[in-house]
């Protein structure tokens, strides 16, 4: 048995969640300053490593790693707005990133070798 | 003539994709435009990965603090974020309403893309007049430069895609032919944008 209403009721949310989405929060406008300058500051470090400092390679990797990942971070929450998002979302978002460490793993052991025959 | 669903249809649309039509309630423009992001991040991530392997096989990698102007680099960086800024101020004024600011958030984010892209323009240049191509370069490392081209060739051509793309949502928001969605979905792929180059800019010039 049909029931229309659950069909137009569908059709009338999705419509007014396209026409007029809900405004950001008026304190968002704080957090992207905020981010801004952050985004900068990791910026200035990340150039510093190698501008500036003589530093252990191990310590200038994980610097630049852990620094990429607040960025990362950063942009994702405010910029593109999955602060404000369903937790599904963020799972798209962040798949490509563990998919690419993975890829990582799988053909780190061939590169090594390669290097290693030679 | 639209099909009518029976209530049981209805009610497991509703549980399973949570907003009736539409999984999770986004529209249908804006989770294809993640779709996209995500293929998209995928190729990046292929591409990043193979400029690794190419770095843990090759004998030796040319130090880029010699070759690159990393100032100018760190400045192009900056750039990016300042234009990921606007775009969100951008986003944020235009769901409120403000559709002149809107227009104009929009504005300098155009204007610093293409600062960016024509940074980036200059660096080519240089290298290539330095003797660095495709398949060689003077450092003995090909697949250095190969690498460098196409990683940062591919993100480049995004931004001025993205430039283009934001240049085009300007015209029609202040038309009126576009609305707060429009824009939001733009404001996406221009955070994409940054986001990718989060990564890059530390696994060429950097790391």
């Amino acid at each position: 048995m049909s029931d229309p209403h659950v069909e137009h009721g569908a059709a009338a949310h999705a419509e007014a969640g396209l026409e007029h989405p809900q405004p950001l929060p008026e304190g968002v406008t704080r957090a992207y300053y905020a981010a801004f300058g952050l985004l900068l500051l990791l910026t200035a470090i990340e150039a510093s490593t190698v501008l500036i400092f003589r530093l252990p390679a191990v310590v200038r990797v994980t610097v630049l790693i852990i620094s990429a990942c607040i960025k990362a971070t950063l942009i994702g929450a405010y910029y593109m707005n999955l602060k404000f998002e369903r937790v599904a979302m963020i799972g798209i978002a962040i798949s490509p990133l563990l998919l690419a460490v993975l890829m990582f793993f799988m053909i780190a052991p061939d590169a090594a070798q390669r290097f290693g025959a030679r | 003539m639209a099909a009518t669903r029976t209530h049981e249809e209805a009610s497991t649309l509703a549980d399973r994709w949570g907003g009736g039509r539409s999984p999770w309630d986004v529209s249908w423009a804006k989770l294809m435009m993640w779709l996209f992001l995500a293929s998209d991040a995928m190729t990046f991530a292929g591409l990043l990965v193979a400029l690794w392997a190419n770095r843990f096989s090759a004998p030796a990698w040319p130090n880029r603090a010699e070759i690159f102007n990393i100032r100018l680099v760190a400045g192009m960086t900056a750039i990016l974020i300042f234009s990921s800024t606007t775009m969100a101020l951008s986003v944020f004024t235009m769901r409120r309403g403000l559709r002149a600011a809107a227009v104009r958030f929009l504005a300098a984010t155009v204007v610093a893309g293409a600062v960016f892209v024509g940074l980036q323009a200059t660096e080519w240049t240089h290298l290539i007049g330095d003797g660095a191509g495709l398949a060689g370069n003077p450092w003995g490392v090909p697949s250095f430069t190969f690498t460098f081209f196409t990683i940062t060739g591919l993100h480049g051509l995004h931004v001025l895609g993205g430039v283009i793309y934001l240049w085009a949502i300007a015209v029609r928001i202040a038309k009126r032919r576009s609305d707060a969605e429009g824009l939001e979905i733009a404001g996406l792929y221009w955070g994409f944008v940054d986001l990718v180059w989060v990564f890059i800019w530390p696994s060429i010039y950097l790391l």
